[in-house]
């Protein structure tokens, strides 16, 4: 026997283990010489969109990305949405992130963390022109301003830092199947007027499937009642805001909304509140029983199983459910039904549309572990784009995050409505009170109870101890200003060191935060915790109402006008503080 | 043959194993304690360090900075303010005695300078900004405050100081010190027409009117507030919006001018028509025009008045 054979049969493992090393090193190596030769320039890019469209969306615009540089390649991590928190936070604090990253599925204070620890920012190039708008309207223009929302979106409040880029916007609506309303109602299109599309509701229910089940007019669940809450019950509460908004900033806060209950001027029999609740169960009537409980793959399973004719979703799940009924039903899409002005229960609060948040995201950030930074943010600003955001988005089925990027038909129907009337009512006093409300709405969102019963329960309970819960909140509030003065000395810290434009900035931050956040805090509480302990002057006008001093000298105004009408050609008032506008 | 093969495996591991460690420990040692940085660098780090919450690490840094500098050096100031900071704010952790004492070094080693003002200003500050459940000792805070803005009256740090003075005499909500407070502005206005903080000088007489039942000064100083407010052009969240919506309401509820409401609804309506208060802006403008029908009709005797 040779030295070489014994040698190979002693160390026989050691040598299959060797060898496998060094064929796996040699494979890997040959593969990724060919995918991505020497002098490539590899970018990864996390994300938790597995809906149809997204990574083919990505995969299309690398490629493109590619023809303008042949020397990047783009590579997608497509990670499930149950977790993607838990590995976004895995790869950053292991160094072993991707370059671009889909921001999301973090609690909000440890996102801002993260943003501080393991991402650039990206300020310094938000004022300056996308290199990829050259040739269109927006060439020479600001990356921030050619978005729609300005770029909120990518603006961190926290560090007041430009963070991430955002790619684009979410709308919701109200999808159905074609086919089985035609034939269940006889009707080409679901009607958009709410006691016509309660009619349609009524028909479908009535109505049994071959197994002999009944048909569900609305598939629902906790998921989509959020949805609806927000899109349709909880605008019908606007008028209250001339009752209840003593601060008059336009809204109602929870402690206007408590006052308002506990001096009389609001009450459960308000129609803007009686009535969300009527509207609630008329609407949740037409939902599958149990819906309370459910997820919201359940309703969507119920939709796609054509036992359902309506599911309210957003722009996200368009193309999805789209491709779930290709060749089985047609999808139809529809606004949420409003009431006419006429509506002999809801008329007289129908002021105008509803106004519908819109929600801008699918924004990326660049981690700090990339090796090439300027590389990733110029793919982000192609995918950011006129002509890029518009493609992404059209691939992928959602609204563009860009000005004048147009999109398909079907999607333009999702553009958020952002005129209107909406929400002016606030429970959420946290504590006893909120939690008592949760179980109360509940109840009665499961027909447990009726609105009385929830009225005679709720109130008394929430007059008696949302005091207490307002204290407890004005705890949160102290550790807030405090959390603020250490924030604060961060940014003045950034001012001192600073030079020239720089320092000139980060100072009218710094006086602006200071401002907003440390001196009138401290006033607009004051007179919160006041208001709370004594309530509104009963005596005095509503805060949007005319007193009579008010009355009189417009009145005056008028007679001085008149006078003047007759006497020489007519001058109009002259308003104040502009420039004779 | 075979031991010494084993064993030559066994004493290459081992041998790895060694390098391996030393490597991270000398990389650790590098990290850490390799080259002495220079004092501003770790000032600089010390600042990025307390952004991120790590003050241990801040404290640490500025330190290092205090101990390769000489007293009189700009750098030992900025390390000993870094400190005084990181012991005043950081949670859990804070030891106030300690950040007082390091402010007072500060104060102490150059009285004139722009760190003496602003640790000034921090010891208000201190007095001021509470633990959950205490009420702060407003007149020792004024009492802070009043120092800052005396030895410092032209500096950011006192005028700051007189602005939180005037907002913690607006808590009392008495008339006496809204005339207290309508003086003391009117004053600061004057002495210094180009402050930085005019704008909320401004905020603060017009609610001093309004709390004094005087609206067209109240409608007036909030137009002026509005004039000398700084914008950061940087923030997209920072908007003139809340300003336009308070100046109208101000003058279509409290003053009965309707031509100043019309025109800030209306410039609402203009620069910012995504903006949720558009509706009631255009509802106001309606709201107005049905008065003011009415109110004719009554002048003219169609209706009883």
């Amino acid at each position: 026997m040779s030295a070489a054979s014994k040698f190979v049969r002693s160390y026989f493992p050691f040598v299959v283990v060797g060898g496998t090393f060094a064929w796996s090193v040699f494979a890997i190596y040959g593969h990724r010489a060919v995918e991505a030769p020497p002098g490539t320039i590899t970018l990864r890019i996390a994300h938790w969109q597995l809906e149809t469209g997204v990574r083919d969306a990505f995969n299309e615009l690398a490629d493109e990305y590619a023809k303008l540089h042949p020397n990047v390649r783009i590579v997608q991590d497509a990670i499930p949405e149950t977790t993607y928190g838990q590995w976004v936070s895995t790869q950053l604090m292991g160094g072993t992130a991707p370059d671009m990253i889909e921001i999301g599925y973090l609690p909000p204070h440890i996102l801002v963390s993260y943003y501080n620890r393991y991402y650039l920012t990206l300020t310094r190039y938000v004022d300056q022109p996308n290199p990829y708008n050259a040739g269109t309207e927006f060439e020479g223009v600001p990356l921030r301003l050619t978005y729609k929302d300005g770029m909120r979106t990518g603006y961190v409040e926290e560090l007041q830092e430009y963070m991430n880029i955002p790619l684009s916007q979410f709308g919701v609506r109200l999808f159905y199947n074609k086919d089985l309303l035609k034939k269940l109602t006889g009707l080409d299109e679901a009607p958009s007027e709410y006691r016509a599309f309660l009619d349609v509701c009524e028909q479908i229910a009535s109505q049994q499937n071959e197994l002999g089940e009944y048909y569900t007019p609305i598939a629902g669940s906790k998921f989509h009642f959020a949805m609806w809450e927000s899109y349709m019950f909880n605008p019908f509460t606007y008028g209250a805001v001339r009752k209840a908004d003593f601060n008059r900033d336009g809204y109602v806060g929870y402690d206007e909304n408590y006052v308002a209950f506990s001096t009389g001027r609001l009450t459960f029999e308000s129609p803007w509140i009686a009535n969300k609740f009527r509207m609630v169960r008329e609407i949740t009537d037409y939902f599958q029983s149990g819906y309370t409980g459910l997820t919201r793959d359940e309703a969507v399973f119920l939709f796609a199983q054509q036992r359902a004719v309506f599911i309210t979703t957003g722009t996200w799940d368009a193309l999805s459910l789209a491709d779930q009924a290709r060749g089985r039903f047609e999808v139809g899409l529809l606004s949420f039904p409003n009431p006419t002005p006429d509506d002999p229960v809801y008329g007289e609060q129908m002021e105008g549309p509803l106004y519908e948040y819109p929600m801008q995201g699918f924004a990326f950030g660049i981690t700090r572990s990339c090796d090439h930074p300027e590389v990733a943010l110029d793919f982000l600003l192609f995918l950011a784009s006129r002509h890029g955001n518009e493609r992404m988005n059209r691939i992928i089925g959602w609204i563009p995050a860009i000005r004048n990027a147009e999109m398909a038909p079907l999607i333009a129907e999702f553009t958020p409505n952002i005129y209107g009337m909406y929400n002016a009512i606030n429970f959420n006093m946290g504590g006893e009170t909120w939690i008592k409300w949760l179980q109360m709405y509940a109840l009665y969102q499961v027909k447990q109870i009726t609105y009385e019963e929830f009225a005679a329960e709720f109130g008394p309970f929430y007059l008696e101890r949302g005091i207490e819960d307002f204290r407890e909140l004005q705890k949160d509030w102290r550790r807030g200003i405090a959390r603020n003065e250490q924030f604060l000395a961060g940014v003045r810290a950034k001012a001192l060191m600073a030079d020239g434009d720089e320092a000139l900035s980060h100072w009218v931050k710094y006086r602006a935060l200071t401002a907003s956040r440390q001196i009138w805090p401290e006033v607009w509480h004051n007179a919160q915790v006041k208001m709370m302990e004594r309530g509104p002057d009963l005596d005095a006008t509503g805060p949007y109402e005319y007193s009579d001093e008010v009355l009189e000298r417009v009145r005056q105004r008028l007679r001085r006008e008149d006078r003047q009408a007759r006497a020489a050609p007519a001058e109009s008032g002259r308003p104040r503080g502009t420039a004779g506008g | 043959m075979r031991f010494s093969c084993l064993s030559l495996i066994h004493r290459t591991s081992r041998l790895f194993l060694s390098v391996s460690v030393l490597g991270i420990l000398g990389l650790a040692g590098c990290g850490g304690g390799g080259a002495p940085a220079e004092p501003a660098a770790l000032v600089s780090r010390g600042w990025d360090y307390y952004r991120l919450g790590e003050f241990t690490a801040a404290i640490e840094a500025f330190h290092r900075a205090e101990l390769g500098t000489a007293e009189a050096a700009p750098e030992h100031l900025r390390a000993l303010y870094g400190q005084a900071v990181s012991w005043h704010l950081r949670r859990p952790g804070e030891d106030l005695a300690r950040a007082q004492d390091l402010y007072e070094r500060v104060i102490a080693l150059a009285p004139e300078s722009d760190l003496a003002a602003w640790s000034l200003l921090a010891l208000a500050r201190m007095k001021h900004v509470v633990p959950v459940g205490q009420e702060p000792d407003y007149d020792a805070v004024r009492a802070a405050y009043r120092e800052v803005t005396e030895r410092f009256p032209g500096h950011l740090a006192g005028q700051e100081a007189f602005v939180h003075t005037q907002a913690s005499l607006l808590l009392e909500e008495s008339e006496a010190r809204f005339r207290e407070v309508l003086a003391a502005t009117r004053e600061f206005v004057a002495t210094y027409p180009d402050s930085p903080f005019r704008s909320v000088v401004h905020e603060m007489m017009s609610h001093c009117y309004g709390e004094l039942e005087r609206p067209e000064e109240q409608l007036d100083a909030r137009i002026d507030a509005l004039e000398a407010a700084e914008t950061d052009p940087t923030n997209p969240w920072s908007s003139k919006v809340m300003d336009y919506w308070y100046i109208a309401v101000i003058a279509e509820f409290e003053v009965g001018d309707f031509d100043t409401a019309r025109a800030y609804y209306a410039k609402l309506i203009e620069e910012y028509p995504a903006d949720i208060h558009k509706f009631p802006a255009e509802q106001a403008l309606t709201r107005m025009d049905a008065v003011e029908a009415r109110l004719r009709q009554e002048l003219r005797g169609d209706t009883p008045p």
